[in-house]
């Protein structure tokens, strides 16, 4: 993975401005062109695969304008080698389901021979799990614990987290600190994530358009008052409208436990956890189960937890 | 076949990179084409590259070029091109035109002997870049309940705002900075626009330059300074800092009050009796310029009270060959 970043793209031409918090990846590099005038009309092009090295899978599916083959590993046979005249050809690989697909196109000229590394981007991803804040709404004043074992390393909080937070809680939410009032408590922390892990099937898609409409919708469905959801959406709301669609899902309380635990001393009524997992679809290629969601309960001492995570926008499913 | 062996061994032999120079690779490099040198010894190859997106009054400047990381060399364009002669081999090259593009660095551009490679060049101007402001949040403090209408003009096109703004905000206002729109209650109003912007230049412009580390205690001190309430400090700093802090060493600078008409005038009904306006533009910064020191001004907190803070990331010039 560390090559990747030393060897920088011939395709990527943009630069990472603010905003585009995304920096691509180059992952087919020209490694040299030679110049054989014995070939003629056509062009021979060679890929090798340097970090195509785990095994978990022995060989490489590829495809030239739709024609298939498969690419063995094993037998020592080499680099990859295809025939190609000259003009623009589509190209993808496959290695694993570990690994994303990858495709481009190339545009060559009559009578060379290309050399290109093709280097596999893994999805298993280091993902930040996203401004989870949380709101405390005891019966009365009173003092509370609140210990968070994420399952990556914090990132950030605040107040600082030392050994957890201990706050005077007031039943109109008001976090006291050290003199110091606040609405909530907040933490990041980054964790691995499998693409595979998430079930593309449940969920919903949402044009960036629409989804400050959608957004209120599903939070006051699930419970949420004006401002926690406010906090929400003008979080994730401006990020999720900067694209034509997203497809998003939700998690609630116990399905939490995987970004983090939370323990609140002493025990409350009830804690409500719901965290977006979420990622940019440009081409619309999913149509997701709609989701339940179930309702806030607010009786007695109430915890209410959001979080969420972005995934990066990806091809969704295998097309080759 | 030889050079094709040799070319291997040369791209085996990529040295280490520094990782702020990693991060800068723009990837701006795009070959074109190759053509045969044979007036070229067998060692020597050349590189032609072609820059794209310069400036009529550009086309023939005076350019500052690192090949390898060695000596700073002038080069004279001609008609946005130039030449470069190179032994066969591994290349990275650092290229200064002048302070209104960022500086690009190459990848490792590979050449054989007696061979002629082309590369376009896409240059990034400094200048009028599509930034995004981001979060201005509005929050009001009037002394009794009452009725208020506030309206944004952003310099550029809305992009997100909430509660939604349609033609103004309008609602009652409480001193508690409870504020009731169409019967739901919220702490602030947001609203975001994307407008053109020059990249940051430290060497210009007054500010500070924090380590990744100093960031969190920086922000809570100069918010302090300014006079920030312990919740409007928590607003500001759980949208900030963790962005901040994803980079080694940032520039900051902010802007207060009338400096903030450059990103949106703002008209609130009632008059405030005190209004402040704190922005702050930040950017990932690796240069080593120390700026000039800025001077903030505090907030008077007397009377019906409105803040408003925001502010955007800004790519950030650091050359280093200008030096």
């Amino acid at each position: 993975m560390k090559q990747l970043f030393f060897i920088a793209s011939l395709f990527v031409s943009s630069l990472s401005l603010a905003g585009q918090s995304e920096v691509e990846i180059p992952y087919l590099i020209p490694d040299s062109i030679i110049i054989d005038s014995s070939l003629d009309s056509t062009s021979l092009l060679y890929f090798n695969f340097p970090n195509a090295t785990d095994l978990s899978s022995l060989s490489i599916s590829y495809s030239l304008d739709g024609v298939q083959g498969e690419h063995s590993l094993v037998t020592n046979q080499g680099d990859l080698q295809l025939e190609a005249t000259a003009g623009h050809h589509e190209l993808q690989f496959f290695y694993s389901s570990e690994y994303y697909e990858e495709y481009t196109t190339i545009n060559i000229e009559a009578g060379r021979r290309y050399y290109y590394s093709v280097y596999f981007t893994s999805s298993e991803m280091i993902i930040l799990t996203e401004k989870p804040v949380i709101y405390l709404y005891p019966e009365k004043e009173q003092e509370v614990q609140v210990n968070v074992e994420p399952a990556g390393e914090f990132t950030f909080t605040y107040p600082k987290y030392n050994d957890g937070w201990k706050v005077l809680a007031a039943p109109n939410g008001k976090l006291t600190i050290d003199e110091n009032t606040y609405n909530y408590l907040f933490w990041e922390a980054s964790d691995r994530l499998t693409l595979d892990e998430v079930d593309l099937n449940v969920g919903f898609t949402v044009a960036g358009s629409d989804i400050t409409r959608f957004l209120e919708e599903k939070l006051t469905q699930s419970g949420l008052n004006s401002k926690e959801r406010a906090d929400f959406i003008t979080f994730w709301g401006p990020r999720m409208a900067a694209h034509d669609d997203v497809f998003l899902q939700f998690q609630f309380n116990k399905e939490c436990d995987r970004y983090a635990e939370l323990e609140i001393d002493p025990k409350p009524d009830n804690v409500y956890r719901i965290y977006m997992i979420w990622q940019p679809v440009d081409q619309l290629r999913i149509a997701p189960e709609a989701q339940e969601i179930p309702v806030m309960n607010r009786d007695g001492f109430t915890v209410l937890e959001w979080g969420g995570k972005e995934l990066p926008s990806t091809k969704l499913v295998r097309t080759l | 076949m030889m050079k094709t062996t040799f070319l291997f061994l040369a791209f085996l032999l990529i040295s280490t990179i520094s990782l702020a120079e990693e991060k800068r690779i723009a990837a701006s490099f795009i070959f074109d084409r190759s053509e045969p040198a044979p007036a070229l010894s067998e060692d020597m190859g050349v590189f032609s590259f072609k820059f794209n997106g310069l400036e009529k009054e550009d086309l023939n400047a005076k350019i500052t070029l690192s090949c390898d990381g060695g000596e700073n060399e002038t080069i004279k364009l001609k008609d946005g091109k130039f030449d470069y002669n190179a032994p066969a081999g591994t290349h990275r090259f650092v290229i200064y035109i002048n302070d209104k593009y960022f500086e690009l660095y190459s990848h490792n551009l590979i050449i054989g002997g007696q061979e002629k490679h082309f590369y376009s060049v896409n240059t990034i101007m400094t200048l009028g870049l599509q930034i995004e402001v981001d979060k201005p949040v509005i929050y009001l403090y009037p002394e009794e309940s009452t009725s208020f209408e506030v309206s944004v003009i952003p310099k550029g096109d809305m992009a997100f705002t909430y509660p939604k703004y349609d033609e103004n905000w309008s609602g009652m206002m409480h001193p508690n900075s409870d504020l009731e729109i169409n019967g739901e209650i919220f702490n602030y109003l947001f609203w975001e626009s994307k407008q053109e912007m020059n990249a940051l230049n430290p060497r210009e412009t007054a500010g500070f330059v924090i380590q990744k580390e100093g960031i969190l205690s920086f922000l809570e001190e100069k918010l302090n300074q300014v006079g920030f309430t312990a919740k409007e400090r928590a607003d500001f700093i759980t949208f900030w800092a963790p962005q901040m802090e994803k980079h080694e060493q940032v520039f900051i600078t902010f802007h207060q009050d009338a400096d903030c008409d450059m990103f949106a005038e703002l008209n609130i009904s009632p008059t405030p009796e005190n209004l402040y306006r704190f922005y702050m533009s930040w950017g990932s910064y690796d240069g080593d310029v120390v700026p000039e020191s800025q001077k903030l001004t505090s907030f008077q907190r007397s009377g019906f009270t409105v803040i408003e803070w925001g502010g955007q990331e800004i790519p950030t010039i650091a050359n280093t060959l200008a030096l």
